[in-house]
């Protein structure tokens, strides 16, 4: 499954219903239109030329080619430029936006419709400015407004590992943007306010650990792809760095000072996470991270610890033996083995409705002691997706279980067909109750609508309940 | 009490409303087609169809399945009249211990009422969940395509949704 890993699936929660334009709406469009005249003089003006076509293949060193693999895992290329079906970077993954859909380009270097006949200069400038060689703006979807900061030789080794892949003839089919969207020229208004031209200056107030994992983080990890908001015409806010954001139906926590994991992050928690997809206090890696986790798992130690010393820096300092104690305290809310064995003969010693399919169907494996260690679930009171004031995480995990990857397998099954939107309702109000202290979570049904959708529809198909 | 809709007929259960479905359908209503595998939701092995879409029964609490309609092996033919993807099953000799297969059978049922023409793509992604020890996929995978080329996917249709 390729997971695209942008904020574009939020379209789906706002734009189902046609409602009157407001003050605020015409206010924007007048802004748009500003903003789009605008973008279309400073395009004529800082218009990029075609660089010339490669004339003879180049080659690579194997040591720069290891390199560029791994950043290139780093940066997720191929979860975007690569179809379920289709070869590795051969491109033609539909990227749903608000605005239509975007289609990923070939990045193998097949010459006629990959980029074969692309010199390094030509790839520096897509990562950098976000054009291609022969000066087409891109669309933001390829996230360059990050890829920017990677320095040249990092995107030297990326090119080399690309150019050394297989060709694969695939010519991917236009975009389908409408008018005026389509016109590629006013991505240059787009990237005048909100490009960030890189590479990466380091903060000379920081250390040489802290600089090297803000660049990873904020460069070729675009880790803000997912966990920063973004503004009306999808830039990520710049003073929200990490604040938490929304992609392909699941939310992106707030990796600052604002996030909602239970135990908070720690350096060591946060290494644990990226190298295994997992942390004591936090659970596993879920939806797009998943994939995520996977690719930075790739990544050197020191890289890893140096993400993990940028990251933790955003949040307010945890003492690893809080972590402990949250652990521990978290561990209090789990259901026991004699908590369960005292239901049986009972039949009406549960009356919460959620709580009984708790007990039938999350209990096994949920609590003290539960039978499948294998797929190592923490106390749910450290659970970020029922902590947070969201409720799509948790959604999106009952309703499509948890699928491991390498080896693949279930390691939680999916309810989608089992519970029904009230029953699901029933789960998630007494879930939230009993392991947070948090308040109940509203507009659960928009939720459940929401979740409900995409994955489900697509199991639907297959007569899958999971 | 709780009502279940079993292949056609209804009972009233007398079980706490926690109750996996699987052990309702063995022990109270002898219906032992459906295996206990892992109990865990991992193999597969228990999976029946709650209104024509693949669970799995040993962590479906009955309180959830209360008044829908559940469809087990036992739904589908008998011995002496197997259902159109029971035969091809055994024309293809798909079974080796063929503890996975009652529950390889009905998401295979669930996927050909759904879609009666599945891509081998289609068939694996769908089947992708059931485990079989034996290592009896490939038969596995050629007996549904020989169910879905076999032209009764509408007879499998009717005999899904009888009751």
């Amino acid at each position: 499954m390729a997971y695209t890993s942008f904020w574009f699936l939020r379209a789906g929660r706002h734009s189902r219903k046609k409602e009157p334009m407001r003050t605020q709406d015409a206010v924007f469009a007048v802004a748009l239109g500003v903003v789009v005249i605008a973008a279309a003089m400073v395009a004529w003006a800082a218009r990029h030329p075609e660089i010339d076509p490669l004339e003879q293949p180049p080659t690579f060193d194997d040591t720069v080619v290891a390199k560029g693999a791994m950043l290139a895992s780093l940066g997720n290329c191929a979860t975007c430029h690569t179809t379920e079906a289709g070869a590795s970077f051969a491109g033609g993954l539909d990227i749903p936006t608000p605005f239509g859909i975007v289609r990923s380009s070939n990045i193998t270097p097949d010459e006629s419709t990959g980029i074969g006949h692309w010199p390094e200069t030509a790839f520096r400038r897509a990562m950098r400015d976000g054009v291609d060689r022969e000066g087409n703006y891109l669309y933001p979807a390829f996230p360059y407004d990050h890829f920017t900061l990677a320095s040249d030789d990092d995107i030297a080794a990326i090119y080399a590992y690309l150019m050394s892949r297989p060709p694969v003839e695939n010519d991917v089919a236009e975009n389908q943007l409408p008018f005026p969207l389509n016109i590629r020229m006013l991505v240059a208004g787009w990237n005048l306010l909100y490009l960030d031209r890189g590479p990466y200056q380091a903060d000379g107030g920081q250390g040489d650990q802290w600089n090297r994992g803000a660049y990873l983080v904020m460069g070729l990890g675009h880790c803000g792809s997912c966990h920063t908001p973004r503004n009306a015409l999808g830039a990520e806010i710049e003073d929200r760095l990490l604040a938490g954001g929304f992609a392909e139906g699941w939310v992106g926590p707030a990796l600052d000072a604002t996030s909602p994991a239970p135990a908070g992050w720690t350096v060591a928690q946060l290494a644990s996470f990226l190298r295994d997809g997992w942390a004591e206090a936090h659970g596993s890696a879920l939806g797009p991270m998943a994939e995520v986790a996977a690719n930075t798992a790739r990544l050197p130690d020191e890289d890893i610890a140096a993400m993990a010393t940028f990251l933790a820096s955003l949040q307010p300092e945890v003492a690893e033996h809080d972590i402990a104690a949250a652990v521990e305290a978290a561990g209090e809310r789990e259901w026991s083995p004699l908590q369960l064995s005292a239901l049986d003969g009972a039949d009406d010693a549960i009356q919460d409705p959620g709580e009984a399919v708790f007990a039938g169907a999350c209990a096994l494996c949920h609590r003290k002691g539960g039978r499948l260690p294998i797929s190592r679930p923490v106390p749910l009171a450290l659970s970020t997706a029922v902590a947070m004031d969201d409720p799509t995480n948790f959604l999106q995990v009952v309703l499509h279980g948890v699928e491991a990857h390498d080896p693949p397998g279930t390691t939680m099954p999916a309810f989608a067909a089992v519970l029904d939107d009230a029953q699901l309702a029933d789960l998630a109000n007494y879930v939230r109750r009993h392991f947070t202290d948090e308040p109940a979570w509203t507009d659960l049904d928009r939720a459940i609508d929401n979740a409900r959708r995409g994955r489900d529809a697509e199991n639907l198909a297959l007569g899958n309940g999971d | 009490m709780v009502t279940l809709a079993v292949n056609g007929a209804t009972y009233e259960i007398d079980a706490p409303p926690r109750t996996p479905l699987l052990y309702v359908l063995r022990n109270d209503l002898a219906l032992n087609g459906a295996k206990f595998g892992c109990g865990l939701g991992q193999c597969g092995s228990c999976t029946v169809m709650v209104d024509g879409r693949a669970v799995l029964s040993c962590v479906t609490p009955i309180s959830v399945v209360e008044n829908r309609t559940i469809t087990t092996l036992e739904g589908l033919g008998t011995t002496d009249s197997p259902s159109p993807l029971q035969q091809a099953f055994i024309d293809e000799q798909a079974a080796q211990c063929g503890y996975c297969i009652p529950g390889m059978i009905m998401r295979a049922q669930a996927l050909l009422q759904s879609n009666p023409d599945p891509t081998d793509a289609d068939i694996r992604r769908a089947l992708h969940r059931n485990l079989c020890r034996c290592g009896t996929h490939m038969r596995i995978l050629r007996a549904i395509r020989r169910a879905a080329d076999g032209g009764q996917i509408a007879q499998l249709q009717t005999d899904g949704e009888a009751e």
